[in-house]
């Protein structure tokens, strides 16, 4: 990954670090370049200087190696921004007080170089900030449910049961029909007059009156 | 128990008996053609024939007479003024007594750059008014691209920056969702579950809408003034665009949408419609009784409900809340598609969205009014595969009836009647048109606006000129949705393409070759089984046939400058832009410049390595408060983009570290550390 390439703030570093190959390490000592990090977050050179030397001066004086050093020293950085909330006696409002510390810390830590030996000196400055808008943070309220509503029926004749309901109906009535058609037809046949009666009656019985199963035509058509 | 006046009854009476009455004339003389004068031609083909034809023309019809129910309106009111702007129509309250309104910007990866100016344009014009207090703003995002969602955030910490410069009192609150469920509906309902609460009405905007802060604090007024309102729509006017398409549907929105808002808005009273966006939303019952329905079955006709807006207003009318169409109200705008190809795409969703409506046409419960919205809604894209049926089924009954006739002037049937009703649909389509010319004409201020005596009919000939030529396309990408549609293929819901890019004639063709040779082989077939309906068929042929150069030449924006600079196809936006678009064009180049600012570096590289902008992300995402959840491995993700960078990982696995704090700040540390 490529390293942040910032101008490397004026002022001195307090620590000597060991030289790496210029093409694969970044040669900043860790002042330097959390130097270089206040000032992209608005901190003008003094100040960040300040900055970075009052969190390097809380690190374990063993480590050398600069890449851990400036990492320590930003977590340590986090951490006091993260505190900043419960120092200032702000918790309720711990999300607000990041916003706002998000969008001005540049501006509120060049009014206040002591910031990070008292914190509690930005308070004065952030309450104003806290109050004014405009700001992103999204408002807490009290939740509420929006629930699906019912789709709503259908109307019986759009219904898949209406359908399946009148072929019920429709088909016993079809083949009695059919069978009274064909008994029809035989009857018209010379010498089958009789047959033909009887499948007609047997058909009106089963499907179109009484109402019996499709089975019941069929058998009397089988016993055609 | 609301009621509907009586003059809208009387509207709705007479465009019954109107709509029922010429297309009852017209299916009587239909039949004539088809069947015969002694009812020889009866067959399956010319029945189906004759439903088809009275199905589309009781479509045609309703929106003749909607139109001069809309003309009669505007004449009987004030024939010489100009009818909209009509803002402080009553007596404004003081802002800090005005009902607490938040205004929504739903994005889903759309360009920030828009979006921002389009946000900041508003809380401008609002500010003009002096009613800023009595709105917050509100951007919900559901976009899904990590980088557009950066940009967003590059955006907003510009916009609160320059607001707190300036010592604007707003309240622009950004809110983006982790998982966009139930897409636009889903972002609405979610914005009204978390903050609802706070506030008495909600306006929904859309990505490219602008609204005038006048028109807005009238509108709350209004609502206000009336407990029963539960959504007060104003026609989105569209605007901004300088293609060639573009201006065409721009002014034909000017020109003739007013005569149908008015004539829509008149019979439709209180059983208005949503258009989904430039509304304002009583918050408390839409929470109650809008909770969108899940429909049986699979996507697409199945599921989540994808328009929701007809259905919202459909629904919060069930519950007993008026839904009105503020006709006389101007400052609201959107911008449209800038080509042909855009506006299909646009269309795909809408169509797909439309056609699940059919079930609730016939849902229990719903008002009568809501199931003739929904059902026009189906039928907007239903008529396209419906009037081709009735081409294909005339050649059918030309080709079954064996009659191999070469005279043009004798395809089937009586010729006289035959003409006589080409005629009549023709006029019922243009009369509208020339409805709303004229209206143009009459009033020397509003012709002024549209280019003049003689630019405003010459625009109006163009348009009608370029809607014909292109009704044949529109016809197949309908009817190819909707097909696509009931055979269950689902549309996936892409941003829309908002800018104005030209489409080359590699585009074009790739685009439009199956219509070019569709075109083609339609003639060849007709000029050889129905030549006696070649000549009818010409005018739908030649669209088709054309398409690849009308394509080409619809977004040429150098085309519709043109027309411009000879005053063609003005709208009055272009005549005298309006101060709330003026203030949108300053905001663009403001947001350009911020875009412009960070263009050089990813924006996934900017976040990790751009100490402000990291703090800002994180502090957003804490002030979102909604939980992330991912099936990606964090450790492994950031590792991977610890070695190769956070622009080179997956979607996924980008979104996973842009959403967990102690990765990013990991990242952060390492990038500062390397």
């Amino acid at each position: 990954m490529a390293r942040p390439d910032a101008p490397v703030a004026e002022g001195k570093s307090s620590e000597a670090e060991p030289h790496a190959d210029p093409q694969q390490v970044d040669p900043r000592s860790a002042i330097e370049r959390v130097t270089v990090y206040f000032a992209q977050l608005g901190v003008n050179g003094e100040t960040a200087l300040r900055f970075a030397n009052t969190l390097g001066a809380r690190l374990d004086p063993d480590e050398t190696d600069p890449a851990r050093r400036t990492t320590m020293m930003l977590e340590a950085f986090d951490r006091w921004s993260d505190e900043l909330p419960s120092v200032l006696g702000m918790k309720a409002q711990a999300d607000r007080v990041a916003f706002v510390a998000a969008m001005h810390l540049g501006r509120l830590l060049n009014q206040h170089p002591e910031a990070l030996e008292q914190p509690e000196a930005l308070a004065d400055a952030l309450r104003p900030l806290l109050d004014e808008r405009p700001h992103g943070v999204l408002p807490n309220l009290p939740r509420q449910e929006m629930h699906r509503q019912p789709l709503g029926e259908l109307p019986a004749v759009l219904q898949g049961e209406f359908w399946s309901g009148t072929y019920r109906w429709v088909v016993p009535v079809g083949a009695s029909t059919k069978r009274m058609l064909r008994g029809h037809k035989k009857a018209l046949l010379p010498g089958d007059e009789v047959a033909a009666a009887e499948g007609a009656a047997s058909g009106v019985t089963s499907g179109g009156v009484s109402g019996g199963p499709p089975v019941a035509v069929e058998g009397s058509a089988a016993g055609e | 128990m609301l009621r509907t006046s009586s003059g809208a009854l009387f509207s709705r009476f007479s465009l019954l008996l109107a709509t029922v009455a010429s297309t009852y004339l017209a299916a009587y003389a239909f039949g004539h053609v088809v069947f015969g004068d002694d009812g020889k031609d009866v067959n399956p083909i010319t029945v189906l024939l004759w439903l088809l034809f009275t199905v589309l023309f009781l479509w045609v019809a309703q929106g003749f007479w909607t139109a001069t129910i809309g003309l009669l309106q505007m004449l009987r009111r004030s024939p010489n003024a100009v009818f909209k702007v009509k803002v402080e129509t009553s007596d404004w309250m003081p802002p800090e007594d005005l009902p607490r309104t938040a205004v929504l910007m739903p994005i889903y990866n759309e360009d920030s750059v828009r979006v921002f100016a389009g946000v900041e344009a508003i809380i401008r014009s609002i500010e003009a008014r002096g009613y800023t207090p009595a709105f917050d703003h509100y951007i919900l995002s559901d976009t899904t691209d990590p980088a557009v969602w950066l940009e967003e955030e590059t955006q907003l910490a510009a916009i609160l920056d320059q607001f707190a410069d300036e010592g604007l009192d707003v309240n622009i609150y950004y809110r983006r969702r982790h998982k966009n469920k139930a897409r636009k509906s889903g972002n609405i309902e979610d914005w009204c579950e978390r903050f609802g609460s706070a506030y008495t009405f909600m306006l929904t905007l859309d990505a490219d809408s602008v609204m005038d802060g006048g028109t807005i604090v009238e509108m709350v007024h209004r609502a206000a003034a009336q407990d029963d309102i539960g959504i007060l729509q104003v026609p989105p006017q569209p605007v901004n665009r300088n293609s060639f398409f573009a201006r065409c549907q721009q002014y034909a929105a000017s020109v003739y949408g007013e005569v149908f808002n008015v004539g829509f808005g008149h019979w439709t009273h209180l059983d208005g419609n949503y258009y989904g966006h430039n509304a304002l939303i009583r918050v408390q019952p839409f929470i109650d009784h809008c909770g969108l329905p899940l429909l049986p079955g699979k996507a697409p006709l199945g599921g989540e409900i994808l328009s929701h807006d007809f259905v919202e207003a459909a629904l919060i009318r069930k519950a007993g809340y008026k839904v009105t169409i503020a006709f006389d109200l101007d400052g609201s705008y959107e911008e449209c598609p800038t080509t042909l190809v855009d506006y299909a795409i646009r269309d795909q969703r809408w169509c797909q969205g439309n056609m699940q409506h059919i079930r609730l046409v016939f849902t229990r419960g719903y008002k009568w009014m809501s199931r003739i919205h929904l059902g026009m809604g189906v039928m907007s894209y239903l008529a396209s595969p419906l009037w081709l049926a009735f081409m294909l089924l005339g050649l059918m009954a030309v080709v079954v009836g064996g009659e191999v006739n070469y005279d043009p002037f004798a395809p089937f049937g009586p010729f006289l009647i035959g003409v006589t009703l080409f005629t009549v649909v023709m006029l019922m389509l243009l009369v509208p048109k020339f409805y709303a010319v004229c209206l143009v004409l009459q009033r020397p201020d509003v012709m002024r606006a549209h280019g003049g005596e003689l630019q405003a009919v010459l625009g109006a000939i163009i348009e009608v000129g370029i809607s014909i030529l292109i009704a044949p396309l529109m016809m197949v990408y309908h009817t190819t949705f909707v097909i696509n549609t009931l055979l269950g293929r689902s549309v996936k819901w892409n941003a829309q393409q908002r800018d104005e890019a030209a489409v080359g004639w590699d585009d074009a063709a790739r685009n439009h070759w199956k219509h070019t040779v569709g075109g083609l082989v339609a003639a060849g077939l007709i000029a050889w089984l129905a030549p006696s309906l070649f000549l009818w068929a010409l005018p739908v042929l030649i669209g088709l046939i054309v398409s690849i150069p009308v394509s080409v030449l619809l977004s040429s924006v150098s085309v519709g400058n043109w027309l411009r600079t000879k005053r063609l196809l003005m709208i009055p936006e272009e005549h005298d832009k309006p101060k709330v678009l003026r203030l949108h064009q300053t905001a663009l180049r403001r947001t350009q410049a911020v875009a412009d600012a960070v263009a050089d570096e990813h924006p996934m590289d900017r976040v990790v390595r751009d100490p402000a902008f990291n703090r800002f992300h994180l502090a957003t995402l804490a002030s979102n408060h909604e939980p992330f959840e991912s099936t990606v491995n964090v450790a492994a993700a950031l590792e991977q983009a610890q070695e190769a960078g956070l622009p080179n990982l997956e979607r996924a696995e980008q979104i996973a570290l842009l959403s967990n704090p102690h990765a990013l700040r990991r990242l952060h540390h390492t990038a500062w550390a390397q």
